[in-house]
């Protein structure tokens, strides 16, 4: 019976301690899911690009990789996407009045847990009716699927996602191509030396999207084909009834600037640009670049049937100004040196 | 008389036969090279191809001048070109010494000879390359049997016989995908006022960083949006809202009057070759400068091409009235979301 009661005791003491340890432990655990660890996510591929005939219906896989450290629940949202602006920018936007082509969208997986450093494929299918016709732009983003708040005085809370944009065209025929040039220009007329940078701003005058490329064929006087530039060899695409505008940039040259780095990483300049460095490199000096230059820009896109060429033509030129007044000097400045030297003996022997 | 005749005959023969035997000249026993290997330098049939050949020589003593090397069924190149520099040692190399000499080589059917050999050593271990990039061509495939003869002149010294195969196919593909990726990392989900909102004052959050990695040529996008149905930095206790500045306009706020907004406070390009850039509404590079979010996604940052580490610092702004309700629970959700581009 004695024994019975110490047993009885022990008993109620562990259970008594057991609880309180748990009381204390619970907090700490809902503080550790409290915390400010942000969110570090992996998408690919980007972007995509599907074709399918009305009536057709599309499975893409998404991928996603949680590349932070803990395990985060993510979920999946469907957004569109537009061009905007002059230079063609897309801008994320959610679904409109009018906006049935959200309704072919569903994905395998809305919510799931994300382990950290594993790929996950969620599939996207896409249904496309009888009716679709032209370009369909999604925007599918990944965000935490419990979104942060404010932890404590004057915060703010900030989430953070990642999109993978799809490009949909329901092929018809009919479906109309057009690219047109609105600017074909280099950053500036006259050059000491290269690079000379190229903006093409491309205006899509049809129905789908289509993905110009081409190159710039630099050329002096009647030396044709000095350099040839490549155009959007990674065919980006300019969405319907907006402009776009493709950089390329001529760097074959003697001296030529070129992005000043700190080992790999770019350095950059007070207002943050990368800032630039003027390279002398001596193999390079039959490459010295003097007069005026013409750049001859051959494109091409696909309407369809076949490729159909897009051009445009700036000249500008280039002018090592420095190193034609160093070229002048040396030799003028020793003889003129010279001379009047040998003037001023001369007008001191005759007086 | 005539067993006597016959006798002597056959005595003078036998003596004949040992005098030339002991003193004339010695036809030589031919000896065996051992530790030999042929290597074709591309295996698969039909292709032409280098060769590399490593002997050793037997213990016999000799004066050699020259080795062949016959390839049967082979079509031996009639133009050679030879040298031992490269077979011995360093990268490659095969161990044994070179083959000592002024080296000359020439085809003729399906045998080479490499001439200007010096004499070699005994029990040594040799080699050399053929070196023309079509010195054999290969037959079909199967297994044949070169012969490498050390000579003296035309004398053999020391020979042998190596079995090498000829396959199909003597390459292996490798294949690999790279995908287009795009990685992208916020580096905390809060961000506080360094201090205490003041009428006095503009006061600036510690600011968020957005670290982007892609190998997207066609470069990338981040937006952001107030996510919160009130637009501005609202505390729930007081009923008050900091109102936010007008989306996408880039203003400055003026101290001692209420207003909030957001920005790209700083830029780290890192060693991608795109140029990251804020999109100009967006620019707080300033100490007041910022433009307000609205509900709708907003371009805050972009890059022109691939990004390794490209650091973009979100920063808040705002600033107070003297009559601004005080409260402590101010407060406001952001959502930034980023993309590669199409």
């Amino acid at each position: 019976m004695v024994g019975e009661s110490v047993y009885r005791k022990f008993v109620v003491r562990a259970v008594a301690i057991t609880a309180v340890l748990l009381l204390f432990a619970a907090p700490m655990a809902a503080s550790a899911a409290g915390e400010d660890s942000g969110v570090n996510l992996t998408t690919s591929p980007l972007p995509i690009n599907i074709v399918a005939a009305p009536g057709e219906t599309k499975t893409v896989d998404l991928k996603i990789k949680n590349s932070g450290s803990k395990a985060v629940q993510l979920r999946v949202d469907l957004m569109k996407f537009k061009a905007f602006g002059e230079e063609g920018k897309p801008r994320l936007l959610d679904r409109e009045p009018g906006d049935d082509y959200f309704d072919w969208v569903s994905f395998s997986e809305k919510t799931f847990n994300a382990e950290p450093g594993v790929w996950k494929s969620v599939k996207m299918t896409i249904k496309v009716p009888r009716s679709a016709s032209s370009g369909y732009y999604y925007a599918a983003v990944f965000s935490p699927a419990n979104k942060p708040k404010p932890t404590s005085e004057r915060t703010a809370a900030v989430v953070g996602a990642t999109a993978t944009l799809v490009l949909l065209e329901a092929r018809v025929p009919g479906a109309k191509r057009a690219i047109e040039v609105v600017e074909f220009s280099a950053d500036r007329k006259f050059y000491e030396y290269l690079p000379a940078s190229f903006s093409i701003k491309l205006r899509n005058k049809g129905n789908v999207h289509v993905a110009p490329y081409g190159s710039i064929f630099m050329s002096r006087g009647d030396t044709k084909d000095i350099s040839i530039i490549g155009v959007n060899s990674e065919k980006g695409n300019i969405l319907p009834d907006s402009n776009r505008v493709y950089t390329a940039s001529w760097q074959d040259g003697f001296p030529v600037y070129q992005p000043r780095r700190d080992g790999p990483e770019l350095v950059a300049d007070r207002s943050g640009k990368a800032a630039q460095v003027l390279k002398w490199d001596f193999t390079q000096v039959p490459k010295l670049r003097i007069g005026k230059y013409t750049a001859s820009m051959l494109l091409v896109y696909d309407d369809g049937q076949r490729d159909v060429p897009v051009e445009a033509v700036v000249s500008f030129w280039v002018i090592p100004w420095r190193l034609i007044l160093l070229m002048i000097a040396v030799p003028v400045i020793p003889a003129a040196l010279v001379y009047f030297i040998m003037r001023r003996r001369m007008r001191r022997k005759t007086a | 008389m005539l067993r006597s005749n016959k006798t002597r005959i056959i005595a003078s023969i036998g003596t004949m036969a040992v005098l030339v035997s002991a003193f004339g000249p010695s036809v030589a026993n031919a000896g065996t090279l051992t530790n030999t290997y042929v290597r074709l330098d591309r295996m698969k049939t039909g292709t032409a191809t280098s060769v590399r050949v490593v002997f050793q020589t037997s213990a016999a003593v000799a004066t050699e001048d020259n080795l062949t090397v016959s390839f049967p069924s082979f079509t031996v190149n009639a133009t050679q070109s030879v040298s031992s520099a490269n077979c011995a040692s360093g990268a490659g190399g095969s161990g044994a010494t070179a083959l000592p000499g002024t080296l000359t080589a020439g085809g003729s059917g399906t045998t080479v000879t490499v001439s200007g050999v010096t004499d070699l050593a005994a029990s040594t271990r040799y080699c050399f390359d053929l070196t023309s990039t079509s010195a054999v061509t290969n037959p079909a495939a199967g297994e044949y049997y070169p012969v490498v003869t050390t000579k003296a002149g035309t004398a053999s010294v020391d020979t042998t016989k190596v079995a090498i195969r000829v396959i199909s196919d003597d390459q292996i593909t490798v294949t690999a995908v790279v995908p287009p990726i795009f990685n992208f990392a916020l580096d905390g989900n809060s961000t506080a006022f360094t201090a205490d909102l003041a009428p006095g004052s503009v006061t600036s959050t510690t600011g968020r960083t957005v670290t982007v990695n892609t190998n997207a040529k066609t470069g990338w996008i981040a937006w952001a949006k107030d996510s919160d149905a009130t637009l501005g930095l609202r505390s729930a206790s007081v009923g008050h809202t900091i109102p936010s500045r007008t989306a996408g306009t880039n203003t400055t706020l003026a101290a001692g009057s209420d207003g909030y907004l957001w920005g790209v406070s700083a830029i780290a390009q890192g060693s991608g070759g795109g140029t990251t850039s804020a999109d100009a509404a967006y620019d707080a590079t300033g100490t007041s400068h910022g433009a307000g979010l609205d509900g709708t996604l907003r371009p805050v940052a972009s890059s022109t091409g691939t990004a390794s580490n490209a650091v973009v610092t979100l920063t808040a702004r705002a600033a107070i009235s003297a009559t601004t309700p005080a409260a402590s629970d101010y407060s406001d959700t952001i959502t930034v979301v980023g993309a590669g581009n199409f």
